[in-house]
Parts: C-alpha cells; sequence; structure tokens
C-alpha cells in the first residue's frame, strides 16, 4: 500500500462505527481495564460480548448482574448496549460499548418466559445452542435431529421480542430450518464459509490439536447454501480469523481477507461483517505466558503475537481496515463491512 | 510456666516473645537469648550468609511444603503455567479454591473439571485423598492438589451434596466467605447471628466424613460457635493475627482502594479478615492449624513482603506456639496471570501498586520466590525442626488426624 492509501484506511477506520460481532470479555478489576484500553486502542466501538454460558438462570444473571455494575462504575469507558443508537452513541462519546449475546441457550433452562429476564437484564443476541445440543443440535453434534420444540417455541419468542439470533455454533440442519422459521434476520456472528475452512494445518492448528483441529474448524464452517439463505432474508455473516490462518507463510490478515473476498462474492458486501471470536481470558492468559516465556511470542497458540494482526487483541484491528482497502473495496463498502451493515440489522431486529 | 512469669520473660526478651518458652527450662531460654542477640541483627532475609542461605535452601527443598489457600489456573491456553510455578516453588501440596458457585451441578463440574486435568498431568499432579498422599507427593516429585471452597453456597442447602463433593475431591471447606449465606456469617457483615441451624448440620457432616473446617473469611460469632462445636480440629488456612495487621499499608492497599472495589476499604477489611488471639488460641488448644498469609502484610515503606510476612508469622508463634502454624498464600493465579499480562504490556508498572506482585522479594503472585519464606524463618531463628513444622508438617499432622 502507498502512503496515501494507509493515511486514509486509517482515517476511515477512525471516522467508522467498528463492530466486533462476537468476543468474550474480561472485566475484572487487576487487568485495570486492559480489555477496554485494547479496545480503544483498536478503534472498536462495540463488541458482542459472550455471556450466559451456565446452565442455571440464576447464575447466568449473576454475571450478567455483574458485567452491568462493572459498566456503570466505568461508565466514562463504556457502555451496555440496549438499542441500536447506543452503538452510535458510544462512537460519538468515543467510548467502548458491549452488546451482550450469550453463545448458548442452556441458560434459559428450557423456558422461553426467561427471556424477558434476559432482555431486561440486557442480552440482545443469543446463539441457539454451542456446539452440543440443546434447542437446536450443534455443529460438533453426531447427529443433526434440526430444531428441537423448544428451539422453535424460541426462535418464535425470540422473534417477539426482537432478539437477534446467532447461529455460528449451530448444526447444518437446525440452522436452515431456524433461517427458514425465523420471522426476522438472523446472523452468524463469527464463521467462515466451509468450502474456504483451511485444510492444512497453521502452526496454531498444530498447537490445538492438528487433524481434529480441521475437523473442528469444518464442523464450525458454514454451508454456502445457509451463508446465502441467511442473507437472502436480510441477516449477516460475521466473518472470524479464528480459523483463517492457513498453513501458508501469510499474514493472518491475508489470510482473512481471502475469506472476505470469499463471503462478499457469495452474499454481497452489504451483508459482510467481522467477528473476532477472540477470548480475553484467554489473550490475557497467554500474554502472561508471553511475558514469562518471552522466546513464545511468535509461535503456535493463534499466532497471538503476529504483528499484522495480533490475533487475541484488537489493538491491530486498523490492519483489517488496510487490508479491505488493499483489496479494493470502497469506502462505502468498508463501512458496512467494519460495523454500518451490523448497526443496521441491529436497528431492524431490536426496533431502535 | 504461669502466663504472668511468661509476659515478664517476654518483657526481659524484648519484643520476640514466644510462648513455647514455657516449655523449656530456663537456662535453654538464657542461651536462647543470647541467640536471640543475633536474631535481631539478622532479622531480615536479606542478611543471610550464602552457608545460611544454602542451608535455608536445602531445608525448603527437602522437606513438605504446603500452601493451604490458593486460586489455581488450569486453562490448556496457560500450558500449565500455575504447576510449572508451583513446583518450582518448590509446593509439594496446594488447597485449591474451587466450588464458590451457588449451584451445586456448576460447583461439581468445576471438581470435575480439575480432576480430569490433574489425571491428565498425573506424571506431576497428584490428587490428594489422605493426608498420606501428601508424604506420596513428595516421594514422587509430584505436586499433590486437594479442593477446598472458600464458601459453602454450592450445597444448595442440602448437607448430603458434601458427600458427593467430597467423593470427588473436596478435603477442606470454609463455611462462608465474607458474606452470610445460609450457614452463618462471613467477616464482612455488621451482623453475625452465628452458625445456623444448617450451619450445624454442616459442621456435623463434615465432621463425619472428615473434611477440614475452614474459618478464614468467616464472622466472629459463626468462628466460636464452629471451634464449638467441630469434633475435630477446624483452621484458619490464610489469616493475620487482627492486633498486627498493618495499620499503614504499602502501595498495593492504596492501589486496591483506587483501582478496584473487590474488597473496599483495604484496612478495615486486613482487621475484618484478622482474628483476634483468644480466637486463634482457641483454635489451636484443640489442635488446629493457622497459616499466615502474604495478602495483608505489606507495610508501607521499604521492607520486603518477605520481611513483614515474618513479623506476623512471629507475632502469630508468639500467640498459639509453632506447633499450630502454617502458610496459606492466598493467591489468586488468575489475578496473578491478568496482571502479568498488563505488565507484559505496560512494562513501566512492574514495580509498583499491584501486590509488587514482581517484587523480587517475593513475587507475590507467584510461587516461584517461595524458598525465600524459608529464607526468612532462618533468618528469624527458628530451628530447623520448627520450620519443617511451619512450611508443612503441621498441615500434614492437622490433615492426617482429620481425613484418617
Amino acid at each position: 500500500m502507498t502512503k496515501d492509501e494507509l493515511a486514509h484506511a486509517e482515517a476511515l477506520h477512525r471516522e467508522s462505527i467498528v463492530i466486533d460481532a462476537s468476543i468474550v470479555a474480561f472485566i475484572e478489576g487487576v487487568g485495570e481495564d486492559l480489555m477496554l484500553e485494547d479496545m480503544a486502542k483498536g478503534g472498536v466501538t462495540a463488541s458482542n460480548a459472550t455471556v450466559c454460558m451456565q446452565r442455571t438462570l440464576g447464575e447466568a444473571m449473576r454475571e450478567v448482574a455483574e458485567v452491568n455494575e462493572w459498566a456503570e462504575k466505568k461508565k466514562d469507558k463504556t457502555l451496555i448496549v440496549r438499542k441500536a443508537t447506543d452503538i452510535e452513541k458510544a462512537k460519538k462519546d468515543g467510548k467502548s460499548a458491549l452488546i451482550l449475546g450469550p453463545q448458548d441457550s442452556l441458560f434459559l433452562e428450557a423456558k422461553t418466559a426467561f427471556l424477558e429476564i434476559a432482555w431486561e437484564m440486557g442480552i440482545r443476541i443469543i446463539q441457539l445452542s454451542y456446539q452440543r445440543s440443546d434447542a437446536a443440535d450443534g455443529c460438533w453434534d453426531r447427529v443433526d435431529g434440526g430444531l428441537t420444540n423448544f428451539g422453535v417455541s424460541l426462535v418464535e419468542a425470540m422473534n417477539k421480542k426482537g432478539m437477534l439470533i446467532d447461529l455460528s455454533h449451530v448444526g447444518d440442519r437446525s440452522t436452515m430450518e431456524t433461517i427458514e422459521l425465523s420471522k426476522q434476520p438472523v446472523s452468524f456472528t463469527h464463521v467462515i464459509p466451509r468450502a474456504t475452512t483451511p485444510r492444512d494445518l497453521s502452526p496454531y492448528a498444530k498447537w490445538a490439536g492438528g487433524e481434529k483441529f480441521v475437523k473442528l474448524a469444518l464442523g464450525r464452517g458454514r454451508t454456502d447454501e445457509a451463508l446465502k439463505t441467511c442473507t437472502e432474508k436480510g441477516g449477516m455473516v460475521g466473518v472470524t480469523p479464528f480459523f483463517a490462518k492457513t498453513g501458508k507463510p501469510t499474514t493472518l490478515t491475508d489470510d482473512l481477507m481471502d475469506q472476505v473476498d470469499y463471503v462478499v462474492n457469495l452474499v454481497g458486501a452489504e451483508h459482510v461483517g467481522f467477528g473476532s471470536d477472540l477470548d480475553y481470558r484467554n489473550s490475557i492468559t497467554r500474554g502472561a505466558y508471553i511475558w514469562k516465556h518471552p522466546d513464545r511470542v511468535d509461535v503456535t497458540y493463534h499466532t497471538a503475537m503476529d504483528k499484522s494482526w495480533g490475533y487475541g487483541w484488537l489493538e491491530h484491528m486498523p490492519n483489517f481496515t488496510k487490508g479491505l482497502v488493499a483489496r479494493g473495496y470502497s469506502d462505502e463498502e468498508i463501512k458496512g463491512i467494519l460495523g454500518g451493515n451490523w448497526v443496521r440489522l441491529f436497528k431492524k431486529v431490536w426496533g431502535a | 510456666m504461669g502466663q504472668a512469669l511468661q509476659e515478664g520473660l517476654g518483657r526481659v526478651a524484648g519484643i520476640h516473645k514466644r510462648p513455647h518458652f514455657s516449655t523449656i527450662p530456663l537456662k535453654v531460654y538464657f542461651l536462647y537469648r543470647f541467640a536471640h542477640v543475633s536474631m535481631i541483627i539478622m532479622s531480615s532475609y536479606l542478611k543471610l550468609s550464602k552457608d545460611q542461605r544454602d542451608h535455608a535452601l536445602a531445608l525448603h527443598v527437602e522437606n513438605i511444603v504446603i500452601d493451604s489457600s490458593i486460586v489455581a489456573v488450569i486453562d490448556y491456553v496457560a500450558e500449565n503455567m500455575w504447576l510449572n510455578d508451583v513446583i518450582k516453588g518448590g509446593l509439594t501440596a496446594s488447597n485449591l479454591t474451587v466450588c464458590m458457585q451457588r449451584s451445586f451441578s456448576e460447583a461439581l463440574a468445576e471438581l470435575m473439571k480439575h480432576n480430569k486435568w490433574a489425571e491428565k498431568n498425573k506424571d506431576r499432579v497428584l490428587l490428594v485423598k489422605k493426608g498420606g498422599d501428601i508424604e506420596r507427593a513428595k516421594r514422587e516429585g509430584k505436586h499433590g492438589i486437594f479442593y477446598g471452597p472458600q464458601d459453602s453456597m454450592f450445597l444448595e442447602g442440602n448437607v448430603d451434596f458434601l458427600d458427593v463433593a467430597y467423593d470427588h475431591g473436596l478435603r477442606a471447606m470454609q463455611l462462608t466467605y465474607n458474606w452470610l449465606n445460609e450457614v452463618g456469617a462471613g467477616c464482612r457483615e455488621k451482623k453475625d447471628p452465628g452458625l445456623s441451624a444448617f450451619g450445624e448440620r454442616v459442621v456435623e457432616r463434615m465432621n463425619k466424613l472428615g473434611v477440614l473446617i475452614d474459618l478464614s473469611h468467616t464472622g466472629d460469632q459463626t468462628c466460636w460457635d464452629a471451634i464449638e462445636q467441630s469434633k475435630a480440629p477446624v483452621s484458619f488456612t490464610h489469616i493475620i493475627p487482627r492486633k498486627s495487621a498493618p495499620e499503614k499499608p504499602g502501595g498495593y492497599a492504596e492501589w486496591a482502594n483506587r483501582s478496584t472495589n473487590l474488597w473496599g476499604d483495604f484496612v478495615a477489611y486486613s482487621k475484618q479478615r484478622g482474628k483476634p488471639d483468644e480466637m486463634m488460641k482457641a483454635c489451636a488448644e484443640k489442635g488446629g492449624v493457622i497459616g499466615v498469609t502474604p495478602f495483608f502484610v505489606k507495610k508501607a515503606g521499604k521492607s520486603t513482603l518477605t520481611d513483614d510476612l515474618l513479623d506476623q508469622l512471629d507475632v502469630l508463634v508468639d500467640v498459639v506456639g509453632v506447633d499450630n502454624v502454617g502458610f496459606g498464600s492466598d493467591l489468586e493465579f488468575p489475578n496473578s496471570i491478568t496482571r502479568a499480562a498488563f505488565i507484559w504490556k505496560n512494562p513501566q508498572r512492574i514495580d509498583v501498586d499491584y501486590f509488587t506482585p514482581m517484587d523480587k522479594s517475593w513475587g507475590y503472585g507467584w510461587m516461584e520466590n517461595m524458598p525465600n519464606f524459608t529464607m526468612g524463618l532462618v533468618a528469624r531463628g527458628y530451628s530447623d525442626q520448627e520450620i519443617k513444622k511451619i512450611l508443612g508438617l503441621n498441615f500434614v499432622k492437622l490433615f492426617k488426624r482429620v481425613w484418617g
């Protein structure tokens, strides 16, 4: 890229609403706001934070209460998004906002009535299932039996409430059934297409389990059909770097751009976004590990410290925008992919 | 020797009155008194000669060293950073805080996750089920772990759940954390109604099963009730004496007051967590062991954390005797890791505020510098036999008695 192009990309990144559609947040005290600093440094306006992975409503709501309490205390730096315009407000005020989005529905204890409580507490997105079955079969289940009775009720109840459905980890059949059943657009907040899921082993894949990792990655990859059907109904696809790294000596940013290109080509740029699938707890653990073992900085774990991307931390997020500029996307398309497309979907589903 | 005479001797001896003098003849006492002079000159572990240092390190390596309160990290991304740290620090066994949930199934899932991890790492980890397992861990060069929740809320008001948790490795349990629960009151409550009817049943069941009752965070009245009602010895795994809680604490307290609301006012909290002499004595008289924790000990000024810790230990030994004390780091490894990541990102912050976690004298937050504790014990003039007891034997004796 030329110096002008770089400056343009940086300016674009700064001006735009930037949304990360899937992270696991880290809000505890002794880190002195490591996560918020990182989001701010990376120019991230809002992240959809995974919460409520428990199996009981009480434990899950206790966690959300803690997050809300934390956000209230840190209100000069953050806010919990309750309506789509809160994201625009966060951008204007220079804050890093969190959207609360469980990656499982087990915490509802098979009672759709509890959605009301979840909504009241600030939950705005729910993934129907994680890897294993509950409301719907998960992407790693042996048999994909489709939506359960509870799953059907949940989709209907979420539609009614205006909560966004996430299908990132859901099994193929359940995914297709949900897209068909849902009256609202649905989303994949953090996926890559199965067709382009790398079959070769990146250093991270080797570290994380080798061939087994590829098998899991393929399970998480979405079929072209699912991506197309979802977006035809107005839904969104958040492209994730988690599975994007190939075995080639490429940068993670370039590998990620290859995935973005494929998805844009398939569903159109207006339906594409970004979802890091970053788990800050792991980033922090790995950061400490590298502090103790500086020699391990560039190897294995997620190429966490790959300077082109710095997966594990969002501070290098402007590289994503640079990549988009380098791949020839227009300013309008880039603004959409960075966050505009997500905001549009949130407005439609949440109703404000 | 009567208490008055003991106190008199204490005055003669100056600041380091030690009650176990009462068990030794006077002439030995004066011999000790002579040694005591050099002890005052050399009270800091930093002033040890090379020989003494080597002796301390040898003692540390040879002996069973127990940390009676720690929160571990067994996450795969950490590549056993916690395990490496405790092994590097020469720790033989740790009491792991788990089951802090309010739901039994969530708590049990956590226990099972730890057991699975222990099984996977069985070349280096041993799940301790009886006192003898700690000696086995030492012999086999492994790190022994057992589970000691710092709260009892995961029981959901059902004593039978204790049996299930016991089957999965539970060997100690705090009756309460800082707050009121169904068993009794924590040390931060304004009112402490004492042990509830349910609490009495919990104590009874813990006695029956052989689970060590830990009262570190428990409120005074509930502590007294538990000490009185328990048939087995009880323990404060990680406390300091209330009377010696630093009035002017170090940078960490300031940092904590400024940066987190985890503990409210740190000085007030340290006093609530500290225990009065009479209570510690009552615990010791029943055969209990009291673990001194570095968590609250740092004073303002240039002292090292190790020396500050040794000051508290001296007071504790003074109150309950050398046979009833041990060590409990109260280290929360998730915090250590978070802070290390913070320092990795902000290297200029390495030596300030948070626990001085990177204080080379102790490295609180990491156990790798644990041998400094043993050096400190040598510097304070404790005998080899006393040091062995403090490092681990007192706790092993207690565990054998309680666990069978």
